[in-house]
């Protein structure tokens, strides 16, 4: 009954929230634009690859760990290559960052406001952001349970409503050029979608309440989380065929335009789109909290707010257009959160190696 | 303290794109055509009045701006010239393809409607006849106080009930564009009547007015328009690609007497033979008769069987000849064929490409079984000519 | 202290005040001073017990007695304190006790004579009950309590009393059900109100608002009720209630964010029933926040969320109108919201008029006049409908600020303003603590207990184990097969 314990529900929530931010604007478009119609495919590809992730985060979580995972790579790697480490973990997550403020207000531009100037979306959300993160981590995960039950609606909706919309004959000829082109796309969905769980390390497990079940939870959202992207997936293709999704920005978004619920209520997108704002939020929420988390407390806003800063500024000044965003995040982004993936390879088996308390 | 602040500024700042429903037209319909090198709009923006309301009692529902430009967005700009508000797109009901620009080609007019974030896909496109002259849009009719939701409505009864015009939507019209495989096909309407289609007067007479007329579908081939179909063969076609919901089958048993049977419940099953280039339709289905003219006795069991074999046998004729004539005139290939044999054997199918119409189109057999079932007869048991 | 000396300092601190009354009588030939306030004593007591008494003494016992201890023996009152400080002979004399001061003694007694100054148990006043106990509370301590007891009839049922309040001295009751209750949240909430010091309590609002300090939100963390039977029921479930002296509404806490849409008579109905009326009062709370603020941005930013024929309707009756959506709607929620409170606070003999005047505002007079259009109207009347479905007044007035806000996040950025407020909401709402207990608390933290009794209603063979934030001792129905 003390109030800074958070439950292991709330933790497999975040989790999910963290796989799902990144498939509307990056995700979907990667594999779509490499597998082509197979891209449900990649997506049983990445479920696959992404155990390897799972497994390492079990490991390195384990039954008695006590710290975070800022304190742990301190205490793995000693003082100064730690916090060499941390510093460049720090950075990737704030790439991370950079990339889903640009989808998420990019999305929103380009949708909802027409004419709106980028930079209100940026201070809205981060002043938001900011606000979530300094009431601390509880509130982060309580709030993120009431926005997946929100978004589990507006999902069910969505997709219910779409399935009469389904068209096999949009998935044939399967595998006409091979497995090759899956398999790369279900590469890059696994390192760009499923590497950032990492974030979730922050929690280490004595603050959790109920420790037992920790595994149990995280392995089910995980897979509820990889369902609803293969879900979102095949519905896109098999509704839309190849070519119509491969020419739109947000294919996902404009399926949703198809949607004719009991035969009046039909113009309901930008409803159902609510669910990826939240996502979005949640993320730089959580990405926020990591990168702020060893900062003291007196000073600890004024760091976000630097961090907040920094992120929009490089937005500002990078990222032009959104041909600029494509470019980044087919070619680069993978290698830097495969960068990270690695990093914390070498932590799980250097913990089990070294460090055994 | 500092959050009432924040909260005051935010007072003072009322959105960046805020615009009231004063400011903005709404559109419902456009209609574009070919006027010397460059195109022609015609923009139907409604008028929106409030029944009640007695000082605007006699102005029309919407009304129409018309400009012309060199490319599709001057033009739309240069609507602004004339009116006092600005022009909304994202209640787009219909789209007019006038016939000129069909057979120039369709494929510039697409990227705009495609690109703009505001206009949504599922309006419909429509082929204008070159003897309307672009009157259709500006039509006024008594009973849809749009002329656009009339044109609507009219395609979507013939689709349903007779059987030769498809409505096709701009992201099936985006489809079949982007898609190699597959040709351009839409409905078709045109204009007939007196000259005084865009006033009062169209509305206060009971017959003698001007009124928009469905069309059978124009046949396109690599984006331009080759010409139009006949009815029989607008009726053949959509049996072949599945989209009959509904339609009459008549066939003469005396001279000028005439039985006709109405075909419900039914589908079309394709099957491919890559190899053998044969391509076999099967057509299932329920049928009623709905009016008998002919001798026949319908209170016995082998009358009805032969009555069901000569439908089975006129639907058979209709969906071959159609088939064939299509291919021989137009040669083009609006079935689906050539997705067909992609979609069933694409090693096969890359080899054939390149010659598609050169030689294989032409001689691909095609096979029709008509497996309609006679279920029904309507109120009478026999006929009224028995006795 | 010298019984004189004593009635001459009362005398001197009250200001000879004439209810006051002084009675020498000598008994057993030693003088007592008999002091009691008419104000507040019954004088039925005093003569058919007090005075009886001790003329009984007077004839039964010769004048060589310790006369206080066969006064404390022999005197018919039931209940009777010894006291020895002057403060305490001003405390009892204030609250409708008898002083007798003997001379010679420097004990002294005081007897319970309270009148009683309460009304009767009556109908509750604010709170309909269409199918419960109909009693409600007094302003009387001891017959809230009773009324309590008469439910509860177990000696785990605790209570510890404090006065709170310089001049009020009134008595403030921390009750709980031992056992059941949380030790934790008892000790915190005594200190709490051990830390109050005040001039005066006169009703429980003030013990509310003091012991509410750290919770900065508009919506209420602390439900109050004036109905035993709802009291009672929350005792079971583990919570703790504050009652106060004067004052017939008392205090249930820790209280969350479902308590609020729940019912005490839902335990009547059907569970397929209730489970429906819990859905609409879920659905009214966000249609109250929310209906006036998606009305604004359909209308001014986002026209592709409606149906075409609804959005030429719209622009008709909208093209009469000066304002911008946004001040429109502001005007007619404030018109709205004095509607509202003058109604509450109405004298009798302008009921007539004020309802006249409502309906010009919010009806076709305001329309023809061009101030505001048709569909402002409609909408305006949803929203506040909705917002009556609740029976705390806290709640409806903490919707009205979210609705503020609500609004403004619509006019600067059209449905996304309206989803930033609505995450800024849940924040706000989650971050919410009640006593320790999270607000969101059957949601959030998320408790099976707690869920089968929100917004779906499990049949009651099924609610059969208690929170698990506010207690330990989970098992409060066993099946019985």
């Amino acid at each position: 009954m003390t109030n800074n314990k958070i439950s292991s529900l709330q933790v497999g929530v975040i989790l999910s929230f963290i796989i799902l931010s990144t498939t509307s604007w990056i995700g979907l478009t990667d594999i779509i634009e490499i597998a082509g119609r197979d891209a449900y495919i990649s997506v049983i590809v990445a479920f696959i690859l992404g155990i390897i992730s799972l497994i390492m985060i079990l490991l390195i979580n384990d039954k008695d760990n006590k710290f975070n995972i800022k304190k742990l790579i301190l205490k793995i790697f000693g003082k100064y290559i730690g916090t060499f480490i941390n510093m460049v973990i720090d950075i990737i997550m704030i790439i991370i960052g950079i990339v889903t403020l640009y989808g998420l207000s990019n999305f929103i531009i380009s949708q909802f406001l027409s004419d709106t100037n980028i930079i209100y979306i940026y201070i809205s959300i981060s002043i938001l952001v900011i606000y979530c993160v300094s009431k601390g981590i509880d509130v982060i995960a309580r709030s993120s349970v009431i926005l997946l039950f929100f978004s589990i609606i507006l999902f069910l909706i969505g997709n219910i409503s779409l399935i009469e919309e389904i068209n096999l004959d949009y998935l044939k000829p399967v595998l006409e050029y091979g497995i090759k082109y899956p398999v790369l796309g279900g590469i890059i969905l696994f390192l760009t979608n499923i590497v950032p769980i990492y974030i979730i390390l922050i929690i280490p497990r004595n603050m959790i309440s109920d420790k037992e079940s920790y595994s149990k939870y995280i392995i089910f959202f995980y897979i509820f989380s990889m369902v609803s992207i293969f879900i979102t997936t095949f519905i896109t293709i098999s509704s839309m065929g190849i070519n119509l999704a491969r020419m739109y920005e947000y294919p996902e978004y404009i399926i949703l335009k198809r949607i004719s619920l009991f035969g009046f209520l039909d113009r309901i997108e930008n409803i159902i789109c609510i669910q990826w704002i939240f996502r979005g939020f949640i993320m730089l929420c959580m990405i926020i909290y990591y990168v702020s988390n060893n900062v003291k407390k007196n000073s600890s806003m004024i760091f976000r707010i630097i961090v907040m800063g920094i992120i929009i500024f490089i937005n500002l000044i990078y990222f032009k257009n959104n041909t600029m965003y494509g470019e980044f995040i087919l070619n680069i982004y993978p290698f830097i959160n495969l960068s990270l993936f690695m990093i914390f390879i070498i932590i799980g088996i250097r913990k089990r190696i070294v460090y055994n308390e | 303290m500092k959050k009432i602040l924040l909260v005051i500024i935010i007072l003072f700042i009322t959105g960046c794109n805020y615009r009231e429903l004063n400011d903005i037209a709404v559109v419902t319909a456009i209609s574009v055509d070919r006027d010397k090198d460059g195109y022609k709009t015609i923009v139907q923006v409604i008028n929106p009045t409030k029944e009640q309301d007695s000082t605007s009692s006699g102005e029309p529902d919407f009304i129409t701006y018309t400009s012309t430009g060199k490319t599709l967005q001057e033009s739309f700009r240069k609507v602004m010239l004339e009116s006092p508000r600005k022009i909304y797109g994202s209640q787009m009901q219909l789209l007019i393809i006038g016939e000129e620009l069909a057979r120039d080609g369709i494929g510039d007019i697409l990227d705009f409607f495609f690109r703009d974030p505001e206009i949504r896909f599922n309006f419909n496109v429509v082929v204008e006849k070159k003897n309307s002259d672009n009157k259709a849009i500006k039509t006024l009719t008594v009973l849809d106080n749009l002329s656009s939701s009339n044109i609507m409505d009219s395609i979507k009864n013939a689709s349903n009930y007779i059987g030769n015009s498809i409505d096709v939507t701009f992201e099936d019209l985006m489809n079949m564009y982007l898609y190699d495989n597959l040709e351009i096909v839409l409905p078709s309407i045109y204009a007939t009547g007196n000259d005084n289609y865009n006033n009062d007067s169209n509305l206060s007479s009971t017959s003698n007015y001007s009124k928009v007329i469905v069309s059978n579908l124009s046949i396109f081939k690599d984006d331009k328009l080759q010409g139009y179909l006949t009815f029989n063969e607008s009726i053949g076609y959509n049996f072949i690609t599945d989209n009959i919901k509904d339609t009459l089958v008549s066939f003469e048993c005396d001279n000028g007497r005439y039985l006709v049977s109405e075909i419900i419940n039914n589908n079309s099953d394709i099957e491919t033979d890559v190899i053998g280039r044969k391509i076999i339709v099967t057509i299932h289905g329920n049928a009623s008769i709905n009016e008998n003219n002919c001798d026949y006795n319908l209170k016995e069991s082998s009358e009805i069987e032969t009555i069901n074999k000569m439908v089975n046998n006129k639907i058979e004729e209709l969906v071959s000849n159609s088939a064939n004539s299509i291919r021989n005139k137009y040669n083009s290939d609006i079935f689906g064929f050539r997705d067909l044999f992609y979609k069933k054997d694409y090693k096969e199918y890359n080899n054939i490409k390149s010659v598609w119409y050169e030689d294989v189109f032409n001689d691909i057999e095609v096979e029709v079984k008509s497996d309609i079932k006679l279920v029904e007869k309507g109120n009478i048991v026999g006929g009224i000519h028995d006795q | 202290m010298d019984v004189n000396k004593i009635v001459g300092r009362i005398k001197k601190d009250t200001n000879n005040v004439s209810d006051i009354t002084y009675r020498i009588k000598y008994v057993n030939k030693k003088k007592l001073y008999i002091i009691y306030n008419e104000a507040l004593t019954s004088s039925d007591k005093i003569s058919d017990f007090i005075m009886r008494s001790l003329d009984y003494i007077d004839n039964k016992y010769d004048s060589n007695i310790d006369l206080i201890n066969v006064i404390l023996n022999e005197i018919s009152n039931f209940k009777i304190k010894t006291i020895n400080t002057y403060q305490d002979i001003c405390y009892y004399l204030n609250y409708g006790f008898t002083i007798i001061l003997i001379d010679g003694y420097s004990k002294y007694l005081v007897l319970e004579t309270k009148r009683n100054l309460a009304r009767g148990i009556s109908t509750p006043t604010t709170e309909n009950s269409v199918r419960g106990a109909l009693d409600s509370f007094v302003e009387d301590y001891q017959t809230n309590i009773g009324l309590i007891r008469r439910r509860i009839k177990s000696n785990d049922l605790w209570f510890n009393n404090i006065e709170v309040g310089r001049y009020t001295k009134t008595i403030v009751s921390v009750i709980y059900i031992n056992g059941i209750c949380n030790n934790n949240l008892v000790k915190r909430v005594n200190n709490l109100i051990n830390r109050i010091d005040i001039d005066g309590i006169i009703d429980s609002g003030t013990i509310k608002n003091l012991i509410q300090k750290e919770n900065k939100s508009v919506f209420p963390t602390i439900l109050s009720t004036e109905r035993p039977d709802k009291v009672c029921q929350y005792l079971l479930e583990g919570k703790v209630i504050i009652m106060v002296d004067t004052c017939p509404f008392c205090l249930i806490l820790p209280a969350d964010f479902n308590d609020f849409f729940v019912n005490s008579e839902d335990n009547f109905g059907n569970s397929i029933n209730i489970s429906l009326t819990r859905i609409v009062r879920y659905v009214a709370f966000f249609i109250s926040m929310i209906t006036p603020s998606i009305y604004i941005a359909v209308t001014t930013f986002n026209y592709e969320m409606l149906p075409t024929d609804l959005l030429v309707n719209i622009a008709a009756q909208r093209d009469n109108v000066p304002f911008s959506a946004f001040f429109e709607a502001l005007i007619m929620m404030a018109s709205f919201e004095i509607l509202r409170e003058s109604d509450l606070r109405k004298p009798s003999f302008a009921s007539s008029a004020l309802s006249i005047v409502g309906a010009l505002i919010l009806g076709e007079a305001a329309v023809n006049a061009g101030l505001v259009s048709p569909i402002m109207i409609i909408v305006i009347a949803i929203t506040s409908i909705s917002a009556l479905v609740f029976s705390e007044l806290e709640m409806i007035n903490g919707l009205r600020w979210y609705r503020l806000l609500f609004m403004i996040g619509a006019a600067f950025l059209g449905i996304f303003g309206v989803v930033l407020v609505f995450i800024y909401f849940i924040i706000k709402f989650s971050s919410l603590l009640s006593f320790g207990i999270p607000y969101s608390s059957p949601f959030s933290p998320t408790d099976i207990a707690g869920i089968k009794n929100s917004f779906i209603k499990f049949p009651t063979k099924m609610l059969d184990k208690r929170r698990k934030y506010l207690t330990n001792n989970r098992v409060k129905l066993r099946d019985s097969e």
